[in-house]
């Protein structure tokens, strides 16, 4: 289903409701927030997908900017629930697939991207072995473990915090994990986000085959991208009927140890925090409480909402490749949801997600919220009774 | 003026990022909810205040560029697609709530404001609205004030859009001088009451369906949320019956019996006509007497007693948006309007031998709902673009048609590709006159131009 054409039937369901835009600018779409313009948002990007359709649309370097100024975040998909069911993230991600294909007027920063990934196999272009440099001496892994941990490209390399404070988590209770190291591949997650399919295929197949080669039956992942990737769209990919493997995000596994009574938490200097849902983790995945559970937990620690949560949670603007191509306009969409939780009156926010983390902490300074953002595997392991 | 020239000159009053003549953002605004073919303007700007919009019709004015004004985009009747290009404004970056003013009970906004967004606002005080259309979250005030529209909720008691809600407007005129009507024009006093000095000038921007200005600014009568709130919902296998039961709850005109009354039948189903009640008070017993008033209404007129969380269903999603919208696909409205309170039945019987006899066609509502004295009517063909385009715009074309014949009063009436060409030539002196001011207030003819005057 990359083609756009594969889609028309859906895109010819869009009746024009306008539920995707939302009742203010700021509310769903940060893709309409930032472009401003109807063709953010999804009902004006149903309408010039006809028209790109029907050839109707020029190419040229603004409309590549328009097409990929998508955070492909759900929210206009979870809105579409009550109206046509259209799924419109698919649809979005066609259309950058479209453009992507023509090879007009590519951003340089999605060329790079897609480099990197084919000759590093990160979307950092880091040395492979730098993959495996969170890997501090106490953390033990076992390579004969049935657990494969998959930290991913930004948790590997850009926040190796997750990844040291989930092996900690793993090492503290006598839970084996081995990890795939150089032969782990970017899940494909940033590629399908920029249009780069036929790549995003590779390394699916890559990776699907490294799991099989080593007989992995559970993978566990730091980041929703390379769980949704990993969960919903390899099959889509490779065309199985069935993954091979259990997917299981560690907001999943770490409830699970605590409801086996392997984690329990001692008590921590007092602190409001508050949760931002990451939009592939919560919205299209559906794990909203887990985390939510463990945080609730930890003597000391009083969780507050904000007034978008779950489903309806904002963008923390990192997603949909929008972070790489136009960092600008992931930072707008972060001051709005760092400005969110401020007003909750939380003193930091967690989040279960290492784009998530990555994108709100370079904006907390500019937001002057002066908040701490911290990852759930930070929270779960420092409160952990030692 | 040539098309840059005129880009540049907008990019000085709005700026860049306001301002863009991308043919991709060009396409996304070319359809209403009509099934109208696209009609693509030139440039879409996004003003942000009074004073922009302003400038851009002074500007407009200069080049004789023809202005076409959208708010939440939901029209269903043509009523702002650009039929000859130039420059649409999208008013929905003003969406500021400016006052809610809890003594006065009165709420200004910026007419991009949504009824979504206000209404939230209220709530937090402990107040709401009058009376809105079903449009989901994206509807904004302005839409709703200019084509004077209106939808279930609320309407039985408060009427549509301009009857009582409004207080007073700004708007910008189509040669850009701004104009402020109510209470709140007249020596500095606040915007609590809409008629005092000469005629009533908001009521020239109700209804006028965007033609003789823009509206800027909205000040809006709200009001506390009632004590008590209840919902119900009644089975009827007649139209006639129906009738009374919406004849009896009007009657008591300003102590309407019902906030609500809203009834419809599918075409699937014909001669089951189910009914949704909105109750309230103020006062318990008050709303306690309402509630066995209309139960032995409803009786009397061999309703049944009906599943009341269809009601809560529909009633509570006013702003949020109906759940299952398009899951027969599509919406079409037609045959929308307005008629005298006891004629309800023929207008039904006429849907039924179009939609159901002759074209027999399965996916279709039509449904009413009570304003004070009055119904407003209305049929929804739910269906697939593009294989089924032409099929539902002959039996919308067969509808208008005839309920325009028997003397409905169209609910809205937009360009060629809406209600227009079903009441040209049937207007007399009133049209005339609304010409002639047009004519006064627009020499350029340059606010949507084909836009109910033509």
């Amino acid at each position: 289903m990359s083609r756009l054409s594969s889609h028309v039937n859906e895109i010819m369901k869009c009746g024009r409701c306008g539920y995707c835009l939302g009742g203010y600018m700021a509310e769903t779409c940060p893709a309409r927030y930032v472009i401003g313009f109807e063709s953010g948002a999804a009902r004006g990007r149903m309408l010039a997908a006809r028209a790109m359709l029907e050839g109707r649309l020029e190419y040229s370097p603004k409309l590549t900017e328009r097409i990929y100024t998508c955070f492909l975040c759900g929210a206009c998909k979870t809105k579409c629930e009550d109206a046509a069911r259209i799924d419109t993230v698919s649809i979005i991600r066609a259309m950058k697939t479209e453009v992507f294909n023509r090879g007009i007027n590519i951003p340089n920063e999605v060329e790079k991207l897609g480099i990197a990934v084919e000759t590093r196999h990160n979307i950092f272009a880091s040395s492979p072995e730098k993959r495996m440099a969170w890997i501090a001496p106490d953390i033990h892994v076992d390579e004969t473990a049935e657990l494969l941990y998959f930290p991913g490209c930004v948790t590997s390399l850009e926040l190796p915090e997750i990844a040291k404070s989930t092996a900690r988590i793993l090492n503290k209770t006598h839970t084996g994990f081995s990890i795939l190291g150089m032969n782990e591949w970017c899940c494909g997650n940033p590629l399908l986000s920029t249009g780069q399919y036929e790549l995003a295929r590779e390394v699916a197949r890559h990776n699907i085959e490294e799991i099989k080669r080593r007989k992995i039956k559970n993978v566990l992942v730091s980041c929703p991208g390379c769980y949704k990737t990993l969960v919903v769209e390899y099959s889509r990919l490779l065309g199985l009927n069935e993954l091979p493997f259990k997917v299981t995000h560690t907001s999943q596994l770490f409830r699970r140890l605590s409801e086996q009574g392997k984690i329990s938490f001692r008590g921590v200097p007092e602190e409001v925090l508050t949760y931002h849902d990451p939009c592939e983790l919560g919205r299209l995945s559906g794990i909203y409480e887990e985390p939510r559970k463990l945080i609730r937990q930890i003597p000391g620690i009083r969780l507050v909402e904000m007034d978008r949560n779950r489903e309806n949670a904002w963008c923390c603007g990192g997603g949909g490749g929008v972070k790489i191509v136009y960092p600008n306009q992931a930072s707008r969409v972060a001051l709005v949801r760092l400005k969110e939780a401020m007003s909750s009156g939380a003193t930091g926010i967690v989040t279960a997600c290492p784009t998530c983390k990555w994108n709100l902490k370079e904006n907390v300074e500019a937001s002057g919220a002066g908040l701490k953002v911290i990852d759930l595997s930070e929270l779960v392991y420092s409160s952990l009774i030692s | 003026m040539n098309k840059s020239e005129i880009y540049e000159g907008l990019v000085a009053i709005v700026g860049t990022d306001s301002v863009t003549d991308l043919d991709f953002d060009l396409h996304s605004y070319s359809r209403d909810l009509s099934p109208a073919r696209e009609r693509v303007a030139s440039m879409i700007a996004r003003p942000k205040s009074t004073s922009e919009v302003s400038a851009i019709m002074r500007f407009a004015n200069r080049n004789k560029l023809p202005v076409y004004v959208r708010g939440g985009g939901g029209s269903h009747w043509a009523a702002w697609l650009p039929v000859h290009g130039g420059l649409l404004l999208d008013m929905y970056a003003m969406e500021d709530i400016l006052e809610i003013d809890e003594s006065n009970l009165t709420a200004t906004v910026q007419s991009g404001c949504t009824w979504y967004k206000l209404d939230g606002e209220l709530r937090k005080k402990g107040l709401t609205y009058l009376s809105s259309e079903m449009g989901g979250p994206s509807m904004t005030v302005g839409g709703s004030v200019i084509k004077a529209g209106g939808g279930p909720y609320g309407t039985t008691k408060f009427g549509l859009h301009g009857q009582c809600d409004v207080l007073g407007l700004e708007f910008v005129l189509p040669t850009g001088e701004i104009v402020r009507t109510g209470s709140g024009a007249y020596l500095g006093v606040p915007n609590f009451r809409r008629y005092g000095i000469g005629p009533d000038m908001t009521g020239l921007l109700i209804g006028s369906e965007g033609t003789l200005g823009i509206l800027t600014e909205a000040t809006l009568q709200v009001r506390p949320i009632p004590e008590a709130e209840d919902f119900l919902s009644f089975t009827f296998d007649d139209w006639s019956e129906v009738m009374e039961v919406g004849d009896a709850i009007t009657k008591p005109f300003g102590d309407e019996i019902a906030y609500a009354f809203e009834a419809d039948e599918e075409s699937s189903e014909l001669g089951r006509i189910v009914t949704r009640i909105h109750l309230y008070g103020y006062d318990k017993e008050m709303f306690e007497y309402r509630k066995r008033k209309l139960r032995e209404i409803c009786e009397k007129h061999k309703g049944k007693d009906g599943d009341p969380s269809v009601s809560r269903e529909f009633f509570t999603r006013v702003t949020a948006g109906l759940k299952g919208l398009f899951s027969q696909g599509v919406w079409h409205f037609t045959g929308c309007g307005m008629i005298p309170i006891r004629r309800l039945p023929e207008f039904n019987e006429v849907w039924r031998e179009i939609v159901a006899r002759k074209y027999k066609f399965q996916r279709c509502t039509f449904g009413a709902w009570t304003f004070p004295r009055g119904w407003t009517v209305y049929a929804h063909l739910r269906y697939t673009e593009p294989d089924e385009l032409e099929t539902i715009q002959a039996i919308s074309n067969e509808m208008n048609k005839r309920f325009i014949e028997m003397g409905i009063v169209p609910f809205g009436i937009g360009g060629p590709d809406g209600s227009l060409p079903f009441i040209r030539g049937r207007l007399g002196s009133y049209y005339e006159l609304l010409r002639s001011v047009k004519k006064a207030l627009d020499p350029n003819d340059i606010l949507q131009p084909s836009i109910l005057v033509e």
